[in-house]
């Protein structure tokens, strides 16, 4: 029963990592979005959703890292911030989910 | 040797299409091993508690006996030679419990030493013995946890699910938060593990709808969350949240946290709705059920049976032997009702040494059949205080649904019947089939 469940979560996992590198797509989308000094609220709220999905998941396959850095993009997103502070932040998460390893545990 | 597995109840003759009561469930097998003359009173204890019994004798021949592997559990007597030196060579087969009056520390640890788990002083307190017999073989009826999940990342669902199965649950998940309350009146979960923040509806406003239900008002809720905000914490706890769990989740925190949540919550729930001295229905949940269940055979056109019990001479057990001796004669019949019931019948205390009983889908005449092998059942069972032996019996009145329109109309039937019962010399049933 024992390696059935570990089967399971590895196959959860990849899922996630998975699901992961296209939210990371997504985010380099909006990144190109952003004008001058302003951005839609479209864009701000879909990057809050894929920050608040990356934060809650991460940690729990072990992507400690992705969890760290989408908690931060996701606090700056809810709030005041300055765009490139918000596009630094980003590129963080985007590089950090690129770096992970295929396994969790990183 | 006394083989009392064979005792098994005659089946009930079936009338009509209705589910007919069975009386034997999958008993453990206790082995019992007493001189002669003690094997009987206590394989009638036993099958009156839930198991079978079988005797045997070690006097003469260890090898001579079945081997142990095979029972739950062995019950010792004192009464045959050298118990401690038997027990020392088979207590590794299976527990084993002495019945002794010899309880100086020297024999406790003679005891414990042999292997014995648990000592039951001389005279034998039944529902002591039915207690540890519970402990030690296990409940019977041990139904696995029901989790329902609420979270719309249907990965995170999933992990939650498997990583709760792993540990023995069952778990429903669900990632529309909208078809929660059609969920939760399917299932009856024993706790809802929910994201707080999901698209269209959170969390929190989710749960205060589900306490809008009395029914739900004692689930615990517990909340997943990457919310790292206390105030929006504070808030989810205040509108019915239990406990707040934060992403990302540790695995063995979340079984045990769910587990202990859980629990607690049946326990709370049962101490509502049960009696404590007897663990059954008390007075109010068992009328309630009754409405329902009455309302249920209008509904669908089905019969069910009221049972009232009452205990004879209950008054003078408790003069003659003192309250704990009365006590445990309520303790008893409850289990053997209990045990000789089927799960789906409804067991109350109906009042201080009245018991009710609701038999689902049978007609008059086959409650009768029934509640007459629970009568001569209980009545074997042998009670003991300090040095008396005494015997119980009890009295009940039946009626059956079809003839009474309402609930009161019901009770008072079977009211009726159980007085005629003690009227007619008690230790019998009545009902109006034969009353």
């Amino acid at each position: 029963v024992n390696g059935t469940f570990e089967i399971q979560l590895e196959t959860l996992r990849h899922k996630f990592r998975e699901r992961a590198a296209t939210q990371s797509d997504a985010l380099e989308r909006l990144l190109s979005d952003f004008e001058g000094d302003s951005i839609r609220t479209e864009t701000q709220k879909e990057i809050q959703q894929i920050a608040h999905s990356l934060a809650g998941a991460g940690g729990t396959f072990g992507f400690l890292g992705i969890s760290a850095r989408a908690a931060a993009l996701e606090d700056l997103v809810s709030e005041i911030f300055e765009l490139p502070a918000l596009a630094s932040a980003c590129q963080s998460l985007i590089s950090e989910i690129r770096r992970a390893p295929l396994r969790g545990n990183d | 040797m006394i083989d009392v597995q064979h005792r098994t109840v005659p089946s009930i003759p079936s009338s009509g299409t209705s589910v007919q009561p069975v009386i034997h469930g999958d008993r453990p097998a206790i082995s019992i091993f007493a001189a002669p003359e003690r094997q009987e009173a206590l394989a009638e204890t036993l099958l009156a508690i839930g198991y079978q019994a079988v005797s045997q004798c070690l006097q003469a021949n260890v090898n001579h006996a079945e081997p142990l592997r095979s029972f739950s559990a062995a019950v010792v007597d004192d009464s045959v030679d050298n118990p401690l030196e038997w027990v020392a060579l088979n207590s590794v087969e299976c527990p084993v419990i002495l019945v002794t009056s010899e309880l100086s520390t020297q024999s406790r640890l003679a005891a414990a030493r042999a292997g014995v788990s648990a000592i039951i002083p001389k005279p034998l307190d039944v529902s002591e013995l039915a207690e540890w017999l519970n402990d030690l073989v296990g409940p019977h009826r041990e139904t696995p946890l029901s989790i329902l999940i609420i979270d719309d990342d249907e990965i995170l669902a999933q992990t939650y699910a498997s990583t709760l199965e792993n540990a023995g649950m069952r778990v429903v998940v669900e990632t529309n938060p909208s078809a929660v309350l059609r969920q939760m009146t399917a299932l009856y979960p024993d706790l809802i593990l929910m994201d707080v923040q999901m698209p269209g509806i959170d969390g929190v406003e989710l749960a205060r709808i589900i306490r809008q239900s009395r029914l739900h008002l004692a689930l615990p809720i517990v909340f997943l969350s990457a919310e790292r905000d206390l105030a929006r914490q504070l808030e989810a706890r205040t509108w019915g949240g239990d406990d707040f769990i934060i992403k990302p989740i540790d695995p063995g925190r979340l079984v045990s946290l769910v587990r202990m949540r859980a629990d607690r919550a049946i326990t709370l729930r049962s101490m509502m709705d049960r009696d404590s001295l007897t663990g059954l229905l008390n007075h109010g949940r068992f009328i309630e059920r009754l409405y329902q269940e009455l309302e249920r055979c209008r509904r669908i056109d089905v019969e069910m049976s009221l049972v009232l019990i009452d205990l004879d001479h209950f008054k003078s057990i408790n003069d003659s032997y003192g309250h704990p001796s009365g006590d445990q004669v309520l303790r008893t019949l409850a289990r053997t009702l209990s045990v000789g019931l089927r799960r789906i019948d409804i067991i109350g205390r109906y009042g201080g040494e009245e018991f009710g009983v609701l038999l689902l889908d049978t007609p008059a005449k086959a409650a009768f059949a029934v509640a007459d092998k629970i009568r001569q059942r209980f009545s074997a069972v042998e009670f003991s205080a300090k040095t008396n032996k005494f015997f119980v019996t009890f009295s009940a009145g039946i009626a059956g649904s079809r003839g009474h329109v309402t609930p009161e109309a019901l009770i008072s039937s079977a009211d009726d019947q159980m007085y005629l019962a003690k009227a007619e010399g008690r230790n019998r049933i009545v009902g109006e089939q034969n009353g």
